[in-house]
């Protein structure tokens, strides 16, 4: 039955629930849980406790992984790790440093986690971050509007900015089919070439570097502890953690948008609109990633540099999956990613490694999540296979 | 600049700036073809180039270099192909973990080995001249006095045209890549083919990786610099097809050459602007705006055997 | 080869689907050999099992005596073994020389294309299937992709060509045409096995029909035999009780189809039906006569090409799902994991599904959590849906307990109609008759319910009146007492 979206370019990938994206509610009752373990026993994989099972997983393999390196190349995965966790954890500043790297972080997790719920695979999370980034920088640079208003000012600009930028995928996707796979990702490329050109030109600042102007007062996130990086942007990431999450899960909307991404058929056939809910949850993610984005500006940087660093928009993506897509996770999982890029400056110093190290763990974290089912699958089939021989004899 | 010598740079550059959009490509079409969404192009080609400059460090020749990034590439396509294939992971969240760990694997590799040593010499390609051939004037300086691999890229494309198109072994690829139930049905060996058709993007990735690297000799952290993706907009604005990847990344290759003399002659021009349009053209191209582009029925999707 | 036998097969599909029980079958060359049965009565398994496609659980397959294996369809092949699937196996991208040979290329690494396309016109003319083998399959219309998949079968060498509903997607023509070259096929020394549910073309076709039920042969008749028999063969279960009871005096019309028409294969043609408040009508109808679109078209899913449908009375100008929803028809979907239930979705989710609005469970577009989740309960104590609670997620329930959940919540919309789509399909005895009981105490409170089902005891189990469908069309009505009659229309005979 049903009204089907046009044939999308890319094989229809895009409609169907992405396989390695479980967007199953998060467990609640003991029933559940039991039921959960009878899952991992028998293999299969997809909900919520699961997938923190294999999250945990994930990360210890990527850090055996990780020391092996490190090892291989004569470093001392101990010194290297006690370096990361003493940088990340280790007294107030570095603490402050891993939730200065948390903020936007979590942010534009929370972006690609909703898009996710939906079924809508947005991995162009940086573009929409760079292009928020641009809109607050210009909105905090060139337009005086006193303490207050100025930052919401900058943060209505960057939601907007992040919106639009990720609607236009969204529309094609309605309209035409174009999977948005491909045109987010296009676009954080295009993002990062208009950034380069803004601060290359109409929105240079006055002087030799090439960036926007520089972000001064009412246009700075204010300080939280002095003598430390730590701004409000933290407090903007920790409070939309239970609006993400009331969203989901206490909104129609909510209720809409995760039951297109669970079954699209089930949901038309409710009435939902599956053109609109993708639509309207690009725009939604692409105005979380942007201010995100605004985060970053307001918060940390105090103006867009030429060849701005959009890494945050695919860190984003390993932080959803570790998080499975639910806020509470997505913040753990922000936080625990944001620690490993705060230490790395102490590693840095310590053992001469440092951030490509932490985007290295990132990508074993996220192979591993997605590579474990099979693992899980073949595993148990071998159990299986020699329970039944010993059966046999 | 005289007119003949920006026309003979322009058409140098134009290749130059080609030819790893090309093997990128190629690899993407061959991956795509069997039914393997390929974004790890990028780190593919990023790994081939910190391959080349690992090899040719350690070993000091250009062919131990060649050697390392056609390898340490195709390691890395076996991991997607695994991940991919066998493992039928999301071949998005696939590609991403490759290109997470290429771009952070290659940097560190390369902190730790050489962060304190400084950086060694590597041997490079320099040109080769065609004997005759680049003696025509204006265009044959241009064309024909290029990198050997240039030349390897150029004549790749129909190589892998009519393998892909002319062959029985294309054909298994075509097929397993539109409907792998049927092929399987055929008897073809779906998994095996997959497999083989991603093993091949890292070859040709290892090479595009290793003329990134050539170009300049010494390695910087995520040198590919986006290139994976213009390669991955290059296959879908030529179609999945090896010609048609040749026609888009000429195109972008220009239009990157043209503003580079626009600007060496003194004119203003929007840069960054310029180096956003093969972008551009491929969101226009996937939605269908000016003749739509069609992927392979089955790219993307897992094949699970009942 | 002179036969093939299929020995004792047996295949479950995890978790509890016994698609085959115990089977045995002996295929005979130069004869038609018909598969009769219901939609997963095990046929398309069986033949799957005998093409190298699926493994068997146990059982064996034996070819002039010696025993085959069968790791995959090459291996059958192989044997003489080919099959034309429901859904073809062609690829659309390719041309149809190279469809017919892939996999079969013969020597060489460069295709030479000329001459592989040359072979395959000089055969297909050999064999009497005509097919242009360079123009792409694609192309072509599906009657024609058929006869590629023929041919294709015979250039590998099929000396037992299956068949599986080859006629579900041909006109009338080329199904005459398709009869024809079988019955060349057979007369040639080819055996042909001829999967299909419709009886007068298995009475048409077959040598030998050979009718199956719940993955078991329940009986070989020859072609000759009425259909009636056939039909009551392929859709009787043994004894069972009717527990309808007395007629409840019928009420006002709760809804009119008149001159209905659709798209489909097949669509409604022309298709007029009343049914009254307080009574069930049953929709009877062998599997692919207009069922889904009869269904779709009660839902508002599909629409009208011509005809009106009115509801308690009044015309529907425009008709949309939830036009109809709101005037109080609700539907339990034929297709439940499609259409029914959001199976990771937990089970006060999923009775939330419709009417989120309407039962006053949104404010200002705040989910009121707490009120649907007791309203879950309820339901769940109501119905007697087995789950741990009401957050465990409906993907883990039996499919029975999916279908109450789908049934509570239709139910609980208070609808005038109900349409029941093979509300029973895949349920055990036990969840079969809670359904039913449901079913019938909506009738008794003066509900509607339309009940299309391809299981004729259950149609005259629960039916005051019966419309049977046959090729899209209403060929008749008859009481739910007149079985034989029913098997007659269900066939497609004058009655």
């Amino acid at each position: 039955m049903s009204v089907e979206p046009e044939a999308h370019v890319l094989g229809g990938e895009s409609q169907v629930a992405p396989g390695g994206l479980s967007t199953g509610a998060t467990p609640t009752t003991r029933g559940e849980r039991r039921a959960l373990v009878a899952l991992v026993r028998r293999g299969a994989i997809g909900t919520g406790g699961t997938r923190l099972v294999q999250s945990a997983i994930a990360v210890v393999v990527a850090f055996a992984l990780g020391a092996v390196a490190l090892a291989a190349n004569g470093i001392s995965p101990w010194a290297a790790y006690a370096a990361l966790a003493s940088g990340s954890l280790g007294g107030a500043q570095s603490l402050a440093s891993t939730a200065v790297q948390t903020a936007p972080l979590l942010v534009a997790s929370l972006a690609v986690g909703i898009s996710f719920r939906a079924g809508v695979f947005n991995i162009g999370a940086g573009g929409q971050l760079g292009v928020g980034a641009l809109s607050a920088a210009l909105v905090g640079g060139y337009v005086h509007l006193g303490s207050g208003i100025e930052l919401v000012a900058m943060a209505a600009a960057s939601l907007l900015g992040g919106a639009l930028w990720a609607a236009v995928p969204g529309l094609l996707k309605a309209y035409t089919g174009a999977s948005e796979v491909i045109t987010t990702l296009m676009l954080t490329y295009v993002a990062a070439n208009l950034i380069d050109y803004a601060v290359t030109g109409p929105a240079k600042a006055p002087g030799a570097i090439n960036q926007t102007p520089q972000l001064s007062g009412p246009a700075l996130l204010p300080t939280l502890v002095a003598n430390t990086q730590l701004t409000a942007a933290i407090l903007v990431g920790l409070v939309l953690v239970p609006v993400v999450w009331l969203l989901l899960f206490r909104t129609t909307y909510g209720f809409r948008l995760r039951m297109v991404g669970l079954n699209p058929g089930a949901a038309t056939a409710a009435g939902f609109s599956v053109r609109r809910v993708g639509v309207s949850v690009l725009a939604l993610s692409g105005a979380l990633a942007g201010l995100a984005g605004m985060l970053e500006v307001a918060g940390v940087l105090g103006s867009v540099p030429q060849n701005m660093s959009l890494q945050v928009g695919y860190t984003a993506i390993v932080v959803a999956l570790l998080g499975n897509n639910a806020p509470a996770g997505i913040l753990l999982a922000s936080a625990f990613l944001g620690a490993l890029t705060a230490g790395s400056t102490t590693m840095q110093s310590a053992v001469g490694v440092s951030g490509p190290f932490v985007v290295f763990l990132e990508g074993i974290m996220i192979g591993s999540v997605v590579g474990m089912p099979a693992l899980v699958r073949a595993w148990s089939r071998r159990r299986r296979g020699a329970a039944r021989k010993a059966g046999a004899r | 600049m005289s007119a003949e010598a920006v026309v003979t740079s322009g058409i140098a550059t134009t290749l130059e700036l080609s030819t790893p959009i090309v093997f990128g490509g190629l690899g993407g079409v061959l991956s795509e073809r069997s039914g393997v969404l390929n974004i790890a192009l990028e780190g593919m080609l990023l790994i081939g180039a910190f391959g080349y400059f690992a090899g040719a460090a350690a070993t000091g020749s250009v062919f131990g270099g060649l050697a390392v990034a056609v390898a340490s590439a195709t390691a890395s396509a076996l991991l997607l192909a695994w991940l991919a294939v066998h493992a039928g992971a999301d071949q998005v969240i696939a590609g991403m973990a490759v290109n997470l760990l290429a771009s952070g694997l290659t940097d560190f590799l390369y902190q730790a080995i050489y962060g304190f040593a400084g950086t060694p010499p590597v041997p490079g390609m320099g040109a080769v001249g065609i004997p005759l051939l680049d003696r025509i004037p204006v265009v044959g300086a241009s064309l024909f006095e290029q990198s050997l691999l240039t030349y390897v890229a150029f004549l790749a494309v129909p190589a892998v045209s009519f393998w892909l198109f002319r062959t029985r072994a294309g054909l298994h690829v075509l097929a397993v890549g539109e409907r792998p139930e049927a092929a399987d049905a055929a008897g073809l060996g779906v998994f095996k083919i997959r497999y083989l058709a991603v093993l091949a993007s890292g070859v040709a990735c290892g090479l595009g990786g290793a003329f990134i690297l050539t170009q300049v000799n010494s390695f910087s952290s995520d040198m590919t610099a986006g290139v994976g993706y213009i390669a991955l907009a290059a296959v879908i604005f030529g179609n999945w097809r090896p010609r048609g990847v040749l026609v888009a990344a000429l195109l972008f290759g220009a239009f990157e050459a043209l503003q580079s003399i626009l600007q060496s002659l003194g004119l203003s021009v929007p840069y960054d602007l310029f180096l956003a349009v093969p972008y551009l053209v491929t969101i226009v191209a996937v939605s269908g705006f000016v003749g739509r582009v069609r992927a392979p029925q089955a790219d993307g999707i897992p094949y699970v055997r009942n | 080869m002179r036969e093939l036998q299929l020995i004792d097969i047996d295949k479950r599909f995890p978790p509890n689907v016994q698609a085959c029980a115990g089977v045995s079958l002996t295929i005979r060359a130069g004869e038609v050999l018909a598969l009769l049965g219901e939609n997963g009565a095990g046929k398309t398994t069986l033949m799957r099992i005998a093409s190298g496609v699926t493994r068997p659980d146990r059982g064996l397959i034996l070819r002039d005596g010696e025993p085959l294996t069968l790791g995959s369809p090459r291996d059958a092949i192989g044997h003489g073994i080919g099959m034309v699937h429901q859904h073809f196996m062609l690829i659309p991208r390719l041309s149809v020389a190279e469809n017919v040979v892939l996999g079969f290329e013969g020597e060489g690494r460069v295709l030479d294309r000329v001459r592989l396309s040359r072979e395959v016109e000089h055969f297909s003319e050999k064999v009497g299937l005509r097919v242009d083998a360079r123009r792409r399959v694609d192309e072509l219309a599906v009657g024609e992709q058929q006869r590629v998949e023929i041919v294709r079968a015979l250039y590998r060498g099929a000396e037992v060509l299956i068949l599986d509903e080859p006629t579900a997607v041909l006109t009338p023509t080329e199904t005459d045409g398709l009869f024809r070259v079988v019955r060349e096929m057979a007369a040639a020394g080819k055996a042909v096995v001829f999967i299909s549910h419709k009886l007068h073309e298995v009475s048409q076709i077959a040598d030998r029909v050979v009718i199956l039920r719940n993955g078991e042969v329940v009986a070989e008749r020859p072609p000759t035999t009425p259909l009636g028999e056939l039909a009551a063969l392929m859709v009787g279960r043994p004894v069972e009780v009717p527990s309808r009871s007395e007629a409840v005096a019928r009420g006002q019309v709760a809804l009119e189809l008149s001159g209905a028409s659709s798209s489909g294969a097949p669509g409604l043609s022309e298709v007029s039906m009343v049914v009254g408040e307080g009574e069930i009508v049953g929709i009877a109808g062998v599997d692919g006569n207009g069922q889904v679109a009869l269904e779709e078209v009660l839902a508002g899913v599909r629409p009208l090409s011509s005809g009106t449908l009115a509801l308690g009375g009044s015309r529907l100008e425009r008709v949309s799902p939830e036009a109809i929803r709101r005037l109080g028809l609700v539907r339990i979907p034929s297709e439940r994991h499609r259409d029914g239930v959001v199976a990771p979705a937990s089970v006060w989710e999923n009775l939330l599904l419709f009417d989120l609005h309407r039962l006053g469970f949104a404010r200002h577009g705040a989910l009121r959590v707490r009120a649907a989740r007791r309203r879950a309960e309820q339901l769940v104590a109501q119905y007697g849906i087995r789950c741990g609670s009401v957050d465990q997620s409906v993907g883990e329930l039996s499919g029975g307990n999916q279908q109450k959940v789908v049934i509570a919540r239709e139910l609980a919309a208070e609808p005038s109609v109900v349409v029941a789509a093979q509300p029973t399909r895949g349920l055990d005895v036990g969840a079969t008759a809670g359904v039913h009981e449901s079913l019938l105490d909506h009738r008794a409170r003066g509900g509607a319910v339309v009940l299309i089902s391809a299981d004729l005891d259950e149609i005259c189990q629960l039916s005051d009146r019966v419309y049977v469908l046959y090729e899209g069309r209403v060929t008749g009505t008859a009481g739910p007492d007149e079985r034989e009659r029913i098997g007659r229309l269900m066939a497609g005979v004058a009655a």
